[in-house]
This record gives structure tokens, sequence and C-alpha cells, in this order.
């Protein structure tokens, strides 16, 4: 009988390269977004909700790079979530979800975003 | 030791100390901008109990870059009165990492992100941070959609 991996150590490391877009469309147009490159949001008790909060701010910062969750209880359900408004972040590069209960179905919904955007590197 | 660690790479990650290796070390040749290569201001040492803002905006408006140490007193009324003045000066890097803003704070830095501003890099809020922090950031953003 195999023995049930966790999935925190099944995707201790995963990067990922998407060769599917290298053309990136930054979107310039409409004042009210902001033109936050990078966000730093270790560490702050994110839960599920949060990071709903931070899928629709993400949204609404096209020219985000870098984006950093790392140790938040995000959860499952938290990273999928995040991985809605992921989509629009076209522009993102960098995304770390080290230390934040990632689990199968997150990381299914990760994927998919990571696809469609220009992400280049997911810690996770 | 934390602190020693810091000053190593504080133009890599305000949350060095706290982060594993791998993370802090494999980020850095991700992010190529000018903007990381330059040395934050820091704000040290015991804040005075009065013009703690006036002091870190008037850093704020000759600095690109501004790191407010862990153990220096920053709360909501500060961050307040500091994201109020930050759109006119042309500071790109606020470090603010490490203290309890709360919502009121997130509100006003959500605020801060919704005009014209300099600022491209930010790191707010603790371990309070918390669901209510997003939230109030995200609304403090507005609410026009994405």
């Amino acid at each position: 009988m195999p023995t049930p991996v966790a999935p925190q150590a099944a995707c201790a490391e995963l990067l990922v390269r998407s060769h599917v877009l290298h053309h990136r469309d930054i979107h310039t147009s409409g004042g009210a977004s902001c033109r936050l490159e990078a966000l730093q949001l270790d560490l702050k008790g994110l839960g599920e909700p949060g990071a709903r909060a931070v899928g629709a701010l993400v949204c609404r910062a096209p020219a985000l790079r870098e984006l950093t969750l790392a140790r938040n209880p995000l959860g499952g359900a938290g990273v999928a979530a995040l991985g809605e408004g992921l989509r629009a972040a076209t522009a993102l590069e960098t995304l770390d979800l080290s230390e934040t209960q990632l689990d199968a179905d997150g990381v299914e919904a990760l994927g998919r975003a990571a696809v469609a955007g220009g992400l280049q590197v997911l810690w996770s | 030791m934390a602190l020693s660690r810091f000053a190593v790479r504080n133009w890599v990650c305000l949350n060095a100390p706290f982060r594993a290796d791998h993370s802090a070390t494999r980020i850095v040749p991700q992010y190529p901008l000018k903007l990381v290569r330059c040395r934050p201001t820091m704000a040290w040492g015991a804040t005075p109990q009065q013009g703690a803002a006036d002091e870190l905006l008037a850093k704020a408006a000759t600095q690109r870059s501004l790191c407010i140490m862990p153990f220096r007193r920053f709360g909501a009324d500060e961050c307040v009165a500091l994201c109020a003045g930050l759109p006119s000066t042309s500071l790109v890097e606020l470090l603010a990492s490490g203290h309890a803003i709360g919502e009121v704070g997130a509100a006003a830095v959500g605020q801060l992100l919704a005009q014209p501003s300099a600022l491209r890099r930010l790191a707010i809020g603790d371990v309070s941070f918390g669901d209510a922090g997003a939230e109030a950031l995200l609304l403090g953003m507005g609410t026009n959609p994405c």
C-alpha cells in the first residue's frame, strides 16, 4: 500500500516556465489601476478571504511582477480564489506561495492561471 | 544575528531573516530592476513621540526607498499620515513590514495605491494584518472593477 504523500511535500519545489506567451500584454489604460510592481505579504495571517482580496487587488495592479504570500494559511480554497485574480495578472513573473498549505486543487488552479499569464517562477 | 543578515540582504527582501534561504537567494536574479539595487533609507532607533510621520515624510521626499525597521513605532496613525503625503513624493519602494497598521492603516495604503504615485514596491503589515487587513486594503483602492 503506497504511503500517502502530504501535498506540501509533493510540491516542495515546483518550477513553472511558461513557453506559451512570450509577448506580454501590459495594460496601460484605466487610470484607476495602480502601477505597483512588487507586493510582499509574507507572514500576514491571510486565510481564504484574504487570498480572495489579494486576488482582486492583483486584478487592479496590471503591472505587478512579483507577489510573495509565503507563510500565510491560505489553504487550497484560498489559493484557488487567488488563481482567479492571477489570470488577469499578465505581467506577473514571480509568485511565492511557500508554506501556504497548498493542496492539489490549488496547484491545478494555479497551473491554469500560470499558463494563461506569463508566470515564470512559482515557489510553493 | 538577524540584523547582520538584514544588512547584507536589505536590498533583496525586508523579511530576509524570516524567510527560507532558497526563497531569498532565488528571487534575486528574477527581479533585475534598478530600484531593488538602491539602498533603502533606514528609519532606525527610538521614535519621537511627536512628528514621527513628519520625519518619515521628510525622508520619503528625498529618497527612492524607505525601510521602516520593525522595532520602530509605525502604527495606524503614522501609516495614514505617511500615505497621505506619499503621492507628492518620488518614493519608489516602501518597506514597512512587521508593523501592526490595522484596518485603518491598510485602507490608507489602499487609497494610496489608487492614486497616481511613483510607488512600485510595497511591503506592509505584520502577522495581525490578516483577512480584515487585506480586505480593507482592497476596499481602500475603490470599487472600480478590474
